[in-house]
């Protein structure tokens, strides 16, 4: 139905134009290519499941520092209060078998995994670090709770670890790496690793209740074949 | 209520389906009976949405928490003002609102056009109602405003149209409240102001598809299409300058553009319809650059899509990102489709797209505007090269990185500053060629004043070259404007015996469209003026303060005097008294507050600044309050002395003035091309 | 929303405070004691690090609590006696390349640098091409077509180039009668 534009003289930026076309093809195509990738990797879906990467993580010496150095830290995060607030829960001595090792996720094959982004800056991980610390005492033997601080500083994880008495090994992940590979979106997240080393489910933010961290513990331990 | 509006929403489905199917039978047959059967159409639709978007409002004046997106957004004691604009403080319902501007927009330019344009008129039709299509499903399907609340026989709620099996409703006592960012008269202007120009850009983009299915591919549409871009571009550059507004005076951080994701995407639109207009004008006077044409009202419309995309669908994460959501696959189905369908359209229209005229000289206004559109469109797309730029990064080395300030500074400013040259030395050359001598004659006037204000400000003020070049740059587009103003009245002056002023009143009132461009110009290089001594001469001091102690930053003395506590119907209010004075003189008792909001979404998010402003047309003084301690005897502030800031509001308003003089129906003109001048009529 | 942290970018963490809460004679605004010299060194390098939670908040000017580490950081560094450089690496090294303003210029980064100036020589070239491709084709037709018009041509060779651009300007004032 084109009518033919019998006025038009002859073809003479007929090449610009059609050139003009095929450059903004090519952008749109590889912003096309950039979108379809964002698509099928938003940050919320890009370790949704799958083997979990692996990583080392050097965990801090559980033998804890002086309280009067770590004090300035302490106050920091908790208030002059600090020290009150951090001696609530003594009871629990912390255990030495951590100090200073490497593990290996690839090494904990067997034992499903319970996989905690958190960070002293970070006022919600406050409400979880006690359900979380609850609940590594509770399957201790059964599942492997592991602790990775992000954009932190040894002195004040040291100190948020002390108060807070964490017992499971923790460390700190510098430049993010082990966060960016297992793509977190902000602390806290935790990831729950099942005894095959794949992810089976991740929280975002800080569990409102230990009867829902108890949910996702339970689909870790679960056999994977039940996920299907 | 829910029901109705989503009731009234799948009738507009329907009807804008059968719009779209006879539209099209219409334009292929010839046939003005169903021609005029689809404009109806488009009327009818556009009347159901804007009832389906009252029901949404009703439901959010009248707390109707049994919606869900009610419930999720508003509250009882928040104000009934931000009740009303809670309709785009949210995913859903801005997405709705976006429908319910487009079908205004559609129903205006139907009206106005259709008598005009009998070849072109069923498929704007078609393509208005296609658009229009688009956000229909998106609000049906994807993210739907009408979705009520349901408790689920295992105790979870979920929102949904129609009952789940087992389920029971749900009506909450009270909403989570709208993000107290948004309790800010700056923030419920802006965004009606941003989606009134992200919308208003399908405009140009339906006249041109318009233009290519029915063949009628003359100039006329560039003509037309003018007050279709015009205005949307205006409604855009608002929402940019009102949400700078709103970053400066909210998020207390003493800046007004951060780059972020959400920023950019308005701001890219917004280079490639500023390219468009100046462009139209090389097609209207010379015939040229029409397949260009074509790519920039394309470009407009797709980037505001893309820009939605990017910002929404939570491939990158942003600031102000809405809560990442299904919408992603169908906003990039419908990238993909619009960008293939509008390229193979225009590639099959290419042989009927030929320009009427060569360029005589490149000393001419045509090739400047040429180079001003590729540095335009080089723009938006190094802009959002740079958003995008963190996913690629990540996808390829898999380590997260920021792309923040410096960078943008850094790419974009010399590109901006291209612009600014090209502005000073475009409105200068005439339109097919220029002489050299005639050039060199026209230029002193604004070379001399960018040479002078270059000599001024390394002397005086500072040897940074940034400023340096950019405000001689500004200097010269000044001169630029000066003159050609000058050399206007000069010439009716002489030629008609009036007053000078008169002269120049009258030179202006005939030809609005380009003093009107002037005055945006001049816009423009106020807000450079303002933007640039903001940016490099910026003093920040954060300070504890005693009460009853003063700090000193940029020759003032801050004295905190006290903190008073105020309950307000949502939130609690703790405001700071700062007492300004430079050497013997007050200058101001600048009040920066803290707010607490009441509500659950808003007590996760801490509370907000309110900054303390003194502004004055050298400098802005700008206190933060962050922070307090024992009641109040010891206070946090972070303050700012922000140089000329003032100059970029100035600026602002100017730009709009300027355009809204050129947009003004004050005369009609009938522009003619300059390829085939008639004997030039003497002025009597 | 869960993902405040991410959201909330002016966040500002008031229940667990700051240092300077204690009454031990340290200047809330100088905690750590530093020298004028070092203060103006900590702001320098403040200046160039950015919020690594919030979208273009630089650090000086952050109030998370995320920042305020990293200022404290800062400042011991300084006292330490390491310099400027040594210290943004110290941070790239622990934080991450997310606290620099810009892609470093390493790896697939520099496509970042790269691709605005491809893109700029791109559209400028394109834009010459063009216009040579223009203006060396037929000249003559445009020029007869102008002296036809009756306009004063605007050639270089007129003499009278002021009333050559009057004559532009009445004409297009005219245009508009």
């Amino acid at each position: 139905m084109t009518t033919p534009d019998l006025n038009t003289p002859p073809k003479r930026s007929g090449r610009s134009g059609f050139l003009l076309l095929a450059g903004i093809a090519i952008v749109g195509v590889i912003m096309f290519a950039i979108f379809y990738y964002g698509i099928l990797h938003p940050p919320s879906k890009r370790a949704e499941s799958g083997q979990a990467p692996d990583f080392t993580m050097t965990t801090y010496v559980s033998d804890p520092l002086p309280p009067a150095d770590l004090q300035p830290a302490l106050n920091d995060l908790f208030g002059s209060s600090a020290s009150s607030y951090c001696v609530k829960d003594v009871n629990n001595a912390r255990p030495a078998e951590y100090d200073q090792v490497d593990i290996r996720l690839s090494d904990l094959k067997g034992t499903p995994v319970v996989l905690n982004f958190w960070a002293s800056w970070c006022t919600t991980c406050k409400d979880e670090q006690p359900l979380l610390e609850q609940a590594w005492r509770r399957y201790k033997g059964r599942v492997m709770f592991l602790g990775l601080s992000h954009l932190d500083q040894d002195k004040n994880a040291r100190a948020w670890l002390q108060c807070y008495n964490v017992t499971y090994p923790n460390a700190l992940d510098r430049g993010g790496k082990v966060y960016n590979v297992y793509h977190v979106q902000g602390v806290p997240e935790t990831f729950f690793i099942d005894a095959n080393g794949n992810v089976v489910d991740y929280y975002v933010g800080a569990f409102p209740s230990a009867g829902v961290l108890e949910q996702y513990i339970q689909k870790a331990l679960s056999p994977p074949t039940s996920q299907e | 209520m829910s029901d109705f509006g989503y009731i009234v929403l799948l009738i507009a489905f329907l009807i804008t389906i059968y719009g779209i199917v006879i539209s099209v039978l219409a334009a292929r047959r010839n046939d003005p009976a169903l021609a005029a059967s689809g404009r109806n159409a488009i009327y009818v639709v556009s009347a159901l949405i804007v009832v389906a978007t009252l029901a949404v409002v009703y439901m959010l004046m009248t707390d109707d928490f049994s919606n869900e997106y009610v419930a999720s957004h508003s509250e009882r004691a928040l104000p009934m003002f931000y009740k009303i604009a809670t309709l785009w403080g949210g995913q859903s319902g801005s997405l709705l609102f976006w429908g319910f501007l487009l079908a205004i927009y559609s129903s205006a330019m139907v009206a106005a056009l259709w008598k005009k344009e009998p070849k072109r008129g069923p498929w704007l039709v078609a393509t208005l109602l296609g658009v229009q299509l688009f956000f229909i499903l998106i609000s049906l399907f994807a993210s739907n405003p009408f979705n009520r609340l349901w408790v689920l026989p295992d105790g979870n709620t979920i929102g949904a149209v129609f009952r789940p099996a087992g389920a029971s409703m749900f009506i909450p006592a009270d909403g989570t409240g709208l993000n107290p960012l948004l309790q800010n008269y700056w923030m419920v202007a802006h965004p009606v102001f941003l989606y009134l120009g992200y919308v208003g850009l399908s405009l140009p983009f339906v006249y041109a598809t318009a233009s290519l299915f029915s063949g009628e591919l003359d100039d006329s549409w560039v003509k037309r299409v003018r007050v279709w871009n015009l205005l949307p571009w205006m409604f855009l550059t608002i929402g940019i300058i009102l949400g700078s507004q709103w970053a400066y005076l909210e998020l207390g951080w003493g800046g007004f553009w951060a780059w972020d994701p959400v920023e950019n995407a308005s701001l890219i639109p917004w280079l490639t319809a500023t390219a468009f207009l100046h462009s139209i004008m090389i097609q209207e006077h010379r015939g040229m650059l029409k397949v260009w044409n074509m790519i920039l009202a394309f470009l407009g419309f797709w980037l505001a899509i893309v820009g939605t995309f990017i910002t929404r669908s939570g491939i990158i994460d942003s600031v102000h990102a809405f809560a990442i959501s299904s919408i992603g696959p169908l906003f990039l189905a419908f990238i993909a489709v619009t960008f293939i369908g509008y390229l193979l359209l225009l590639w099959y229209r290419l042989p009927d797209l030929q320009s009427d005229a060569e360029l005589d000289s490149l000393l001419s206004r045509e090739a400047a505007f040429l180079y001003v559109n590729v540095l335009f469109v080089v723009a938006a797309f190094v802009t959002l090269f740079g958003t995008l730029f963190p996913i690629i990064s990540e996808a390829v080395s898999g380590t997260k990185i920021a792309v923040n300030a410096p960078y943008f500074n850094k790419v974009d400013g010399p590109i901006f500053l291209g612009i600014l040259l090209l502005m000073g030395v475009g409105p200068l050359l005439g339109w097919r060629r220029t002489s050299g001598e005639m050039l060199q004659k026209s230029l002193a006037v604004p070379v001399a004043l960018a040479l002078a204000v270059a000599g001024a400000v390394f002397v005086l003020v500072s040897r940074n070259w940034v400023p340096i070049l950019a405000w001689s740059l500004a200097a010269l587009v000044l001169g630029t404007i000066l003159w050609e103003f000058y050399r206007g009245a000069a010439a009716r002056h002489r030629s008609t015996g009036e007053g000078w002023l008169r002269a120049l009143g009258g030179v202006m009132a005939r030809n609005q469209r380009r003093y009107g461009g002037y005055l945006v110009h001049f816009g423009v290089v106020l807000m450079a003026f303002g933007m640039v001594g903001a940016v490099a001469f910026q003093h920040n001091l954060k300070s504890s303060i005693l009460l009853n102690d003063s700090v000193e930053l940029g020759g003032y003395t801050f004295t905190y005097t006290g903190l008073d506590q105020r309950k307000a119907s949502n939130h609690d209010e703790v405001t700071a008294t700062v007492i300004v004075t430079q050497g013997d003189r007050n200058v101001a008792v600048l009040k920066p507050s803290m707010n607490f909001y009441d509500s659950r979404a808003a007590r996760d998010m801490g509370p907000t600044t309110e900054v303390g402003l003194h502004t004055s047309i050298i400098e802005d003084v700008y206190v933060v309050l962050n922070g307090y301690e024992r009641g109040g005897e010891l206070a946090a502030f972070e303050i700012f002395v922000n140089p000329l800031m003032l100059w970029m509001w100035i600026g602002g308003l100017v730009m709009v003035f300027g355009t809204l003089f050129a947009l003004w129906p004050l005369k009609a003109r009938a522009p003619r091309r300059a390829t085939a001048p008639a004997p030039s009529p003497q002025p009597a | 929303m869960k993902k405040s942290l991410l959201i909330a970018f002016i966040l500002l963490i008031l229940m667990t405070g700051a240092a300077y809460a204690q009454d031990g004679g340290v200047d809330p605004n100088n905690p750590h004691g530093l020298s004028p010299a070092q203060q103006a060194m900590a702001k320098e390098i403040q200046e160039e690090l950015w919020c690594p939670i919030c979208q273009g908040v630089r650090l000086d000017a952050c109030e998370q609590k995320v920042c305020q580490q990293m200022r404290d950081m800062i400042d011991e560094m300084l006292l330490e006696g390491k310099g400027k450089q040594e210290i943004i690496d110290e941070f790239v090294d622990q934080y991450g390349v997310v606290i620099l303003g810009e892609p470093p210029k390493e790896g697939i980064n520099i496509m970042a640098w790269l691709m605005p100036a491809i893109l700029v020589l791109a559209g400028l070239g394109f834009a010459f091409w063009m216009s040579k491709k223009w203006t060396q084709k037929k000249p003559e037709p445009v020029q007869a077509a102008a002296s036809a018009a009756g306009g004063p041509p605007a050639t270089s060779a007129d003499p009278d180039i002021e009333d050559d651009y009057l004559a532009r300007v009445e004409r297009e004032l005219g245009e508009d009668l």
